[in-house]
């Protein structure tokens, strides 16, 4: 039998509302718990009391904090947690950083469900279909 | 004054942030009606038309340079 792991908590930050909640629906669907921030400062203040994430789920551009400065500042406190850069900026952010960090990936928007849930697994687990979660 | 309007790439990142929605809804549309459900071939459209739109992008960012 397939061995299951801790339902894994993704946080998505995005500006945009609807995004947000397109995000949320695809990743519970697929099992995922979901945290949102509407903006990098949220999502900074959302994980300094030590919420756990395993994911985070970062829009490139957003106002006041861009979303490749937001999950540098998280992962000075958490080098271990993943980032996915989803964002219709994805060339602007391999044009800066050609080579990504280990343990970082992006997805560029539009996105569907199948690239979205994909790309989560691939991150968290290497494979594209996730184990089954204890919840 | 008003603002000023968006410029190509900001209006190419909205296009996109539109489009994310309106096919990631209708993935999980598919995904839970019913497979006899009378609205499923309607439902099926608009994701097509989504993704068609999806495949238009790489022409419209061209426009734009």
């Amino acid at each position: 039998m397939a061995k299951s792991v801790t339902q894994p908590i993704v946080l998505v930050v995005d500006d945009e509302e609807t995004i947000r909640q397109a995000a949320r629906r695809i990743l519970e669907t697929s099992g995922y718990k979901i945290l949102e921030a509407e903006n990098g400062v949220r999502a900074l203040e959302l994980l300094a009391d030590g919420t756990p994430v395993d994911l985070l789920m970062a829009d490139l551009q957003m106002p006041e904090l861009t979303g490749e400065e937001m999950a540098r500042q998280l992962r000075a406190r958490r080098p271990e947690l993943k980032v996915l850069y989803v964002s219709g900026y994805v060339d602007r952010l391999l044009d800066e950083r050609p080579i990504l960090w280990e343990d970082e990936a992006f997805l560029e928007k539009p996105f569907t469900f199948d690239g979205l849930t994909e790309a989560v697994s691939l991150l968290l687990f290497g494979t594209v279909k996730p184990p089954a979660f204890d919840v | 004054m008003s603002e000023p309007p968006p410029r190509e790439p900001e209006v190419i990142h909205r296009f996109k942030n539109h489009l994310a929605v309106m096919i990631s809804f209708a993935d999980l549309l598919m995904l839970e009606m019913p497979a006899d459900s009378p609205h499923r071939a309607d439902v099926a459209e608009i994701h097509k038309a989504g993704r068609a739109a999806m495949a238009l992008l790489p022409e419209l960012e061209k426009l734009g340079h």
